[in-house]
């Protein structure tokens, strides 16, 4: 399935992207595998930029940052492509609904952590409010 | 920032005068927001009406330079609810809110909102290709500003 989204910022865009997923679990077997009994302090220092423990949550299918995304792609000689699948509709039915919130944003380009945060706990409590009939005025 | 596209401009003119139809006013009459959102049956509320928001929240998106403007859900059977800051002028609530409606009355498909490494939204998180969607669409953004179909 093909996700649509739409990005909006002051600068003033739009574009369409498609949402892909990062397949963790796929990642973390290959390293797994390729590590084979070495340990994970070797590999990090082999991979270079990554400490241990980063290595040890990705391998627990954390999603790893970009730069270290690629420096195990690289290690693993694995085109990053490899792990980029598109979501299925599956696992979209088993997100519930207010976790696929959807809409549209105006704001600054750069939000602080803390807005965007609060931004999105308040479209989660206005999602709810809504769809349970706690808004007047309609 | 170039102009309008023609044929999108006078798209924009006849929607334009086909609203202030229906609200009974004169072509070239001022066409208030607040009028046009109740027309299209859209609520538009402030984050203060919203019940069981925390005060830290409130606190943080009323500050001043929050940084947003106004955002736009869907709820459901094509209902929609508007959120605008309220610590903006009269003059950019107009700009902010007709903006979302624009956004309705275009047709855009609406984002769906996961983190992105500069913090977009942070609870929506489940594990997308973060960092390769951000670089995406700011490459994509760096393409398409030439060619945006509003003025601003």
């Amino acid at each position: 399935m093909h996700e649509t989204m739409f990005l909006e910022k002051d600068g003033i865009y739009w574009e369409e992207v498609m949402t892909k997923v990062l397949d963790t679990q796929y990642l973390a077997a290959l390293i797994k595998t390729k590590r084979g009994n070495r340990g994970l302090r070797e590999i990090a220092q082999e991979i270079g930029d990554v400490s241990p423990s980063t290595l040890s949550r990705i391998e627990n299918g954390k999603v790893p940052d970009m730069d270290t995304f690629l420096r195990i792609c690289d290690w693993l000689h694995v085109s990053s492509e490899e792990f980029i699948k598109e979501t299925q509709d599956q696992q979209e039915n088993e997100i519930s609904n207010i976790d696929r919130i959807e809409g549209y944003l105006r704001a600054d380009r750069e939000l602080a952590p803390e807005t965007a945060d609060a931004l999105a706990k308040l479209m989660k409590a206005a999602y709810k409010a809504a769809t349970e009939g706690k808004l007047g005025q309609e | 920032m170039r102009g309008l596209d023609r044929n999108l401009r006078e798209w924009c003119e006849n929607e334009g005068v086909r609203w202030r139809r229906e609200l009974k006013l004169y072509a070239y009459d001022p066409l208030p927001a607040r009028l046009l959102a109740q027309r299209m049956k859209i609520l538009v509320i402030s984050p203060m009406e919203i019940p069981e928001v925390d005060e830290l929240i409130l606190q943080c998106l009323l500050a001043e330079n929050a940084g947003w403007s106004a955002l736009t859900l869907p709820i459901d059977k094509g209902r929609h609810l508007i959120i605008y800051n309220p610590t903006h002028a009269a003059t950019r609530y107009e700009s902010n809110v007709m903006h979302e409606l624009a956004h309705l009355l275009l047709g855009h498909r609406p984002i769906r909102f996961h983190q992105l490494s500069a913090g977009l939204l942070q609870d929506f998180t489940p594990p997308f290709f973060l960092a390769h969607l951000e670089i995406e669409s700011l490459n994509l953004a760096d393409e398409r500003t030439g060619s945006e179909p509003f003025e601003h």
